[in-house]
């Protein structure tokens, strides 16, 4: 409740009485665009970013890829892609051009291609000689207007999949062996709890009723916590109080593919050329209920900067409302003449440019309590309710009747829950 | 012609001249001006060369049958592009380069297992198959100063990256330089002291990703030119009549498409925006004219630029 007055006050609906409502809902970024759906290793679904609960001078930030992950779903468990670039680019001036970017490119190994098992025995560390097949990875900081590289680690462990309790007698002691920390940023690579809840029957025709849909099920994730002087522009932390272009940063998460793929009879893949962008996300559900079926495509191939000149209209006028009201009868209020500037007004905090980017005050006195969405993003955040509350815009609460993840998040570095088995 | 040649050799420093000899014919200077040739009838063209009049352009492209097709058009604006060559053995036709007479175009393939480089007569005719013994999935295409050989851009059986010449009647594939700094090489200009300007989209120079190599003949080092190019795909390259400048399509650091110049003397850098471009690639000019062509990848047109 207190989350969603927060995200209220900003977008001017101080004073708003907050009642029971309908339940409705939607989902985050999980197959949410035509073209994305059929690549699913590069399918970016959430991102998160808050000060971090053990050091308040340090940010962490959550992208989380390849949605809706069974952990029973071998022999090829699920991994990053060899080719694809993820990313998360920060704008640390507010123009909604992203300054810096962390750069994470994957290798896989393969110990024995003489066998279809993953592991070929009981697994008691990630250096262990059973674990047949796994990834490593490089993580990069990237100047973004200079495109100049410097490397943070290279040749890290990917966490392997949590095959099962045969394989693991202590999954997670062995996946926390993949927490990395090098030049003062701190990294992990590999599969988790799926973070985000919410009840997916909405896709059927708004059919919510508070199942938890998303239970159970795993995600690929990636984790940074860096220095907030790492991200800050000039690096200079902003000082306490302070509500410039600079006391925000803008968070937002992508995955690019080489132009280029070439499929080969004889002989493996290959790719070709340039990479481009072929997903991204900053807030949660933008692109999956705001921006419509014939632009979700070019919405991940675009850049924030340009989202009000290409996406404005979507934002000013939602149709979350309107569905609301004709399925639900959920007496949202209509679209004011001028449109929805409230909404355009939560993209665009202290006077940045609006943009689909998750915004974070990083001013010194920052702390992890403060980190709530729009104001960066918690796990625990219920960001489907409080979206749908702004959206329907009529002083009622409305929510999916799925308020919390299924499993409890952590205290320490990753943060994330540990995956679900695939043989538990 | 001769006005601007003597032009810019007058303003090129004295160390340069003698490195290399002049082209006659090429375009003495960057383009400054771009004009739309053809945008019906295909889709996502990847590389284009023109006659060594100027007067007619060649590019690779998908026709609206989704088959790789080689293309003729004329040069000038509005003009209706004819098909030389579709289909089988075409597959994924990514560099061209004309014989020196004009009378055959030559093809970098990528598809297949291994690639292939094959053979199109310009006046019409299948497309066949050159022989190039040890080279896989060629990308990038130039001739040689001679005549009498092509230089191809591609990769060892091992999958190493490399730059290659080849007899323009087939043959052995010679490796000019393999491996690092190489990654993923692409569009090339040779000079007329068979010196090669390699581009290469992920190779990592001192400013970024993306950058242009100066490799000569004997392949004994390949030196970086300039880094950080947002270039397209394939990257494309051509230096102006005496090597002194290098001309290539790329995007500024907001995606908006550009001809970057590089003075390789002094390698001062000039921008010349070009908003109609959505996602230039392959730039090639003519022989014997003082024109560019280049193509459009993303909007599917084909520019002029002189």
């Amino acid at each position: 409740m207190t989350k969603l007055i927060h995200a209220l006050a900003i977008a001017g609906l101080t004073g708003t009485a907050l009642g029971a409502g309908a339940h409705t809902a939607s989902a985050s970024s999980h197959r949410e665009a035509p073209a994305i759906a059929e690549d699913q290793y590069a399918d970016n679904t959430d991102v998160y970013a808050f000060i971090s609960p053990s050091n308040a001078n340090n940010l962490v930030i959550v992208a989380d890829y390849v949605p809706l992950l069974l952990p029973t779903s071998g022999p090829n468990f699920y991994k990053f892609s060899d080719n694809a670039r993820y990313e998360v680019h920060i704008d640390n001036d507010g123009d909604a051009v992203p300054d810096i970017a962390y750069r994470w490119t994957f290798r896989s190994q393969r110990k024995n291609g003489a066998t279809f098992l993953y592991n070929t025995g009981a697994v008691d560390s990630i250096t262990s000689q059973n674990l047949n097949v796994t990834q490593t990875y490089r993580l990069e900081k990237v100047n973004e207007h200079t495109g100049q590289t410097t490397t943070i680690m290279d040749n890290i462990p990917v966490a392997p999949w949590n095959v099962g309790k045969r394989s693991f007698a202590s999954y997670e002691q062995v996946a926390l062996q993949a927490v990395t920390t090098r030049n003062g940023v701190t990294a992990f690579a590999g599969p988790r709890d799926e973070p985000f809840f919410v009840d997916l029957h909405v896709f059927d025709l708004l059919g919510v009723g508070g199942a938890h849909t998303t239970d159970g099920i795993n995600v690929m994730s990636l984790v940074i916590e860096v220095p907030i002087t790492d991200v800050a522009s000039k690096g200079a932390r902003p000082a306490a109080g302070d509500t410039g272009l600079k006391s925000v940063v803008g968070i937002f998460a992508s995955a690019s593919r080489p132009r280029v793929r070439f499929l080969r009879d004889e002989r493996d893949r290959d790719h070709y050329g340039s990479f481009t962008q072929v997903s991204r996300l900053g807030w949660p559900l933008i692109n999956e209920v705001i921006i419509p079926l014939q632009d979700k495509d070019k919405f991940n191939r675009s850049q924030p900067k340009n989202d009000v000149a290409n996406f404005g209209a979507y934002i000013l006028d939602p149709e979350v409302p309107k569905l609301l009201n004709l399925v639900l009868h959920a007496n949202c209020a209509p679209t004011p003449a001028g449109g929805r500037t409230d909404i355009v007004g939560l993209l665009s905090p202290s006077g940045t440019k609006a943009a689909d980017m998750l915004r974070i005050k990083i001013n010194q006195g920052q702390t992890n309590t403060d980190s709530h969405f729009p104001n960066g993003r918690a796990l625990t955040d219920d960001v489907t309710d409080t979206l749908l509350t702004v959206a329907c815009n009529n002083g009622q609460k409305i929510g999916d009747g799925v308020d919390a993840n299924d499993l409890p998040f952590t205290t320490t570095f990753p943060y994330l829950a540990s995956p679900h088995s695939g043989n538990p | 012609m001769a006005t601007r040649l003597l032009v810019v050799l007058a303003s090129t420093p004295a160390a340069l001249i003698g490195c290399h000899s002049t082209d006659d014919g090429l375009p003495t200077r960057p383009p400054t001006s771009v004009t739309m040739v053809s945008s019906a009838g295909f889709e996502s063209p990847t590389d284009a060369v023109a006659s060594p009049d100027g007067r007619t352009f060649y590019f690779a492209a998908w026709d609206l049958d989704k088959q790789p097709t080689l293309f003729q058009v004329s040069s000038d604006p509005g003009s209706a592009p004819r098909a030389l060559a579709a289909g089988d053995p075409l597959e994924a036709p990514l560099g061209l380069v004309l014989s020196c007479d004009g009378n055959t175009l030559y093809v970098a393939d990528m598809g297949g297992d291994v690639g292939a480089l094959l053979v199109v007569p310009t006046a019409g005719g299948p497309a066949a198959a050159l022989e190039a013994t040890g080279m896989t999935r060629p990308g990038g295409l130039a001739m040689g100063p001679d005549c009498k050989s092509l230089f191809a851009t591609g990769r060892l059986d091992d999958g190493t990256p490399a730059l290659f010449q080849v007899p323009i009647g087939g043959g052995v594939a010679r490796v000019v330089y393999q491996g690092a700094p190489l990654v993923s090489p692409t569009g090339l200009h040779i000079d007329s002291q068979s010196v090669a300007w390699v581009m290469d989209h992920l190779a990592q120079g001192a400013q970024g990703e993306g950058v242009l190599f100066s490799i000569p003949s004997d392949g004994s080092k390949a030196t970086e030119v300039i880094s950080s190019l947002r270039m397209g795909t394939p990257g494309g390259v051509s230096l102006t009549a005496g090597g002194g400048t290098a001309v290539m399509p790329t995007r500024d650091e907001d995606g908006k498409a550009q001809l970057t110049s590089v003075d390789i003397a002094t390698r001062a850098v000039t921008q010349f925006p070009t908003p109609d471009l959505a996602d230039p690639a392959g730039l090639r000019t003519a022989r014997k004219a003082g024109v560019f062509v280049v193509v459009d990848a993303e909007a599917g047109r084909i520019y002029r630029a002189e």
